[in-house]
This record gives structure tokens, C-alpha cells and sequence, in this order.
């Protein structure tokens, strides 16, 4: 059966082709559409239901593969520098609550005898100042000083989660080193230039510290009754509060960052960054190093099984012949 | 080719059994697997060139050229080098399954 025949059942087919992503189709189209129409029976007017399931089953398994590379890549030129921004904010939270605001051991007697409580202030505070100098480059639009900072904090925080969990050095807990390596590593897996954002995108990306930093007056007022903030003291529950803002605060500017770039983008940095966040109340809320370990393992494993699924299961138009396989 | 040879399924074994002959288009490709597989196997464009697609991407077939036949594109694939190992290996290891299993069946002990 020729084309131009069934010039009604043509157009219903160039709908269902519609299912396929628009590079797909502006390559595969005409040929597919030839096939369909060579198929179809002498009269026919209407896909039958059996050609539509296909068509949609072939095309969302298309979108579903094939530019999978690019929309990660993409995604990440998104979730990169909010990463950055959001582990800037966080360092500047965790320097000013824990490690700079006035903390002094004391002691107390309740039900079980007296019991002192250490100085909240840990020796982790230098770790602090290279996420907060990248986030200030980020906002200056310094793109490589940015990266290199960001590679500078990552190395530190590296080393300070292997201290943290191996030694009983006075660092910071577990979580905090966790939580700011994956935001680190994941900007660093932004594609180059990411970090160099335009104007637009930076006064967008302002909103993550300043909705942070916004709180602080609050906090330093908060009524304390003279103790200090502490990673892992009673005021867990208002850290969680904290953690909480930041988590509102990134949709907030995935939202905004998304808009000022005229992008839907954001709908991949969603997952991508998921799961620092995630950890990070998950961390917050409960105890127990084994839990904040499962919760990395957990999105590293994701985002490698992430990663093979879009090498193997990129489209390539146009491929010669491959490279001869292994035996 | 042995790990490739494993995952293939029917449909990419007779897309695969098509082109060994020569280049073929999409809508011949299809009434050469539904010759092949006796009528067994009707492919639909959508799993064809899902299946294309695929073998492409893994070196077994490729593009080989095109053509406008009553005012509509044709583009002919053509099974690789690697793509006719890997179908041999695949007929082999069916031919040997095959063996196998009417090796056993002669030792069937039919109840009187």
C-alpha cells in the first residue's frame, strides 16, 4: 500500500508518531510513517487499537532511553550550582549556630545524678569557610574559582567524614560531612560552564542563602535558657525546622532558577537533588550511623544505576558500524 | 558476542535472521520475520525500530541507504560484521539446545 492513499489515516498516524520524542521523530518519522502506511490494510481510515498501543509503547520507551543522557546532563547544569548554593547556606548555618555562636560546658542534675554537657564547638569550623567562599564565587559568577572551590571543600570534607567516623577527633557529626560531599560532588558533576551562571540565574539563586540566613536573627533570639546550639543536643528538633526551611527553600529556587532560565530542567534537578536533602532529615531524625551510611549507599546507587541507564540506553542517530565486540 | 548472544530474544533472532541475507527496509523486514517465524511473529513499526534502534546502538546492524518508493522514505539496514557473529553464535547455541533436548526426549520412557 503506497502513501497518499489514505490521506485521513496519514494524519492519524503523524499523531500517534507523536508519542516520539521531537529529534526522533524529525529523523524516523517519514520511514516510520512509510511502514505504517505500507501495513495498513486497503481502506482502512482509523490505526487500529493494536498500531496505537504500539506506537505509544514505542514512543515512550523512546523518551524513556534515548535522550536520557542529555536530560541528566541538563539536569545537572540546574542541580549543580543550587547543590553548591545549598551546601554554602548550610555551612554558614552550621559555622554560625554550632561552632560560632557563644557555647560553654556546664553541668546539670536531673533523675540520673549530675551529668555535664560538653561545649557544643567542634574543631570542624575551617571546613565551613571553603563552601561559603565557593557560594560567594557562584554569586559573583567566578565560574572556575567556583569549581575550585568546590573541589577544595569536597577534598576537606572527604577527609574530615573519614576522621568523623574513625577517630574520636572533636568534628562535626557524620551526617554533616555526608550531606555536604554529595551536594559538593554533585555540583562538581554539573557539565562545564554550569557553575558560571548568568545574571539572572545568580539574583534567582540568591534566594537560597537569603531565606536561610534570613532566620538567623530569629535563632540567635531564640530562648535557649543559656545553652548552645549543638549538632546532637535538645534542639534537634528546632535544627529539624532548619532543615526543613532548606529543603522549601531549594524548591522555592528550583522553581525561580527554572523560570529566570525559561527551562523545564528543574523536572530532572528534582531527583537529582533528592537526596541530600532527604538524607539530611533522615540523618536529623534519627540516630545511628548505620542509617545515614544506607541513606548514601542508597542515592549513590541510584544515581550509578542512573548513569548506566543512560549509557546504555542512549539513542545515537547515526552509528556506523561498531567496534568489534569481545569475544 | 557470547554476552550479547544470551539477552537476544526471538523478535531481534529473526530481525537479526532477515538481514543476514542482505539490506532490508522496515515494512520488508517485517514480512521476512513473519515469513521466517512461520506466521508466528508479527512485528509492529513501534518494536521494530525500538529493536533497530537498539541492535544500532550495540554495532549488530546499521544504516545502509535509503530510498523514496511512491513518494515515501525507505532506509535499508544492513546486519555488521559483529551482528552476523553474533547471530551465528546465537544459531549455534539454539542448534545445540535443540540437540539437547532430543537427545533427551529419545530416553522418554513412554508408559504402556
Amino acid at each position: 500500500m503506497s502513501g497518499g492513499q489514505h490521506p485521513e489515516l496519514e494524519r492519524r498516524y503523524r499523531r500517534l508518531l507523536r508519542a516520539y520524542p521531537a529529534g526522533y521523530r524529525a529523523d524516523r518519522a517519514e520511514e516510520i510513517l512509510g511502514t505504517m502506511l505500507a501495513l495498513a490494510r486497503p481502506g482502512q481510515r482509523w490505526p487500529r487499537p493494536a498500531e496505537a498501543a504500539d506506537m505509544l509503547a514505542g514512543g515512550l520507551g523512546c523518551r524513556a532511553r534515548a535522550p536520557l543522557s542529555n536530560t541528566i546532563r541538563s539536569g545537572l547544569s540546574v542541580a549543580g550550582p543550587l547543590a553548591l548554593a545549598l551546601a554554602g547556606a548550610l555551612a554558614t548555618v552550621w559555622l554560625v549556630f554550632f561552632e560560632a555562636l557563644p557555647g560553654r560546658s556546664f553541668s546539670f542534675v536531673d533523675e540520673y545524678g549530675l551529668r555535664t554537657v560538653p561545649s557544643p564547638h567542634t574543631a570542624g569550623w575551617p571546613l565551613y569557610l571553603p563552601w561559603i567562599a565557593a557560594l560567594a564565587a557562584l554569586l559573583l559568577g567566578l565560574g572556575r574559582l567556583t569549581r575550585a572551590l568546590t573541589g577544595l571543600a569536597v577534598l576537606g570534607q572527604l577527609v574530615a567524614l573519614i576522621l568523623a567516623a574513625g577517630t574520636a577527633w572533636p568534628l562535626p557529626p557524620v551526617y554533616v560531612h555526608a550531606v555536604l560531599l554529595l551536594l559538593g560532588l554533585l555540583a562538581l558533576s554539573s557539565p562545564a560552564g554550569a557553575l558560571h551562571l548568568s545574571a539572572g540565574a545568580r539574583e534567582a539563586l540568591l534566594l537560597v542563602p537569603v531565606l536561610l540566613l534570613g532566620q538567623l536573627p530569629l535563632r540567635v533570639g531564640y530562648p535557649t535558657g543559656g545553652e548552645a546550639f549543638r549538632y546532637d543536643g535538645p534542639w534537634r528538633a528546632d535544627l529539624m525546622e532548619v532543615h526543613l526551611t532548606v529543603a522549601v527553600t531549594l524548591i522555592l529556587a528550583l522553581c525561580a532558577l527554572a523560570l529566570a532560565r525559561a527551562s523545564t530542567r528543574w523536572a530532572t534537578a528534582v531527583p537529582l537533588l533528592a537526596g541530600p536533602p532527604a538524607l539530611l532529615v533522615c540523618a536529623t531524625g534519627q540516630r545511628g550511623t548505620v542509617t545515614q551510611v544506607a541513606a548514601v549507599a542508597g542515592w549513590l546507587v541510584g544515581l550509578a544505576a542512573l548513569g548506566w541507564l543512560t549509557n546504555r540506553y542512549t539513542w545515537q542517530p547515526q552509528r556506523a558500524p561498531g567496534p568489534p565486540l569481545p569475544d | 558476542v557470547t554476552v550479547i548472544f544470551a539477552a537476544m530474544q526471538e523478535p531481534t533472532f529473526f530481525i537479526m535472521t532477515a538481514l543476514a541475507a542482505g539490506p532490508q527496509h522496515g515494512y520488508g523486514l517485517i514480512q521476512q520475520v513473519a515469513e521466517l517465524s512461520g506466521g508466528r511473529l508479527r512485528l509492529r513499526p513501534g518494536t521494530l525500530y525500538g529493536a533497530l534502534d537498539r541492535l544500532a546502538g550495540e554495532g549488530l546492524v546499521a544504516r545502509e541507504h535509503e530510498e523514496v518508493v511512491d513518494g515515501r522514505l525507505r532506509r535499508y539496514y544492513r546486519l555488521t560484521d559483529p551482528g552476523a557473529a553474533a547471530l551465528a553464535v546465537q544459531a549455534r547455541q539454539l542448534r545445540a539446545n535443540a540437540d539437547a533436548a532430543e537427545a533427551r526426549l529419545r530416553l522418554r520412557v513412554t508408559p504402556a
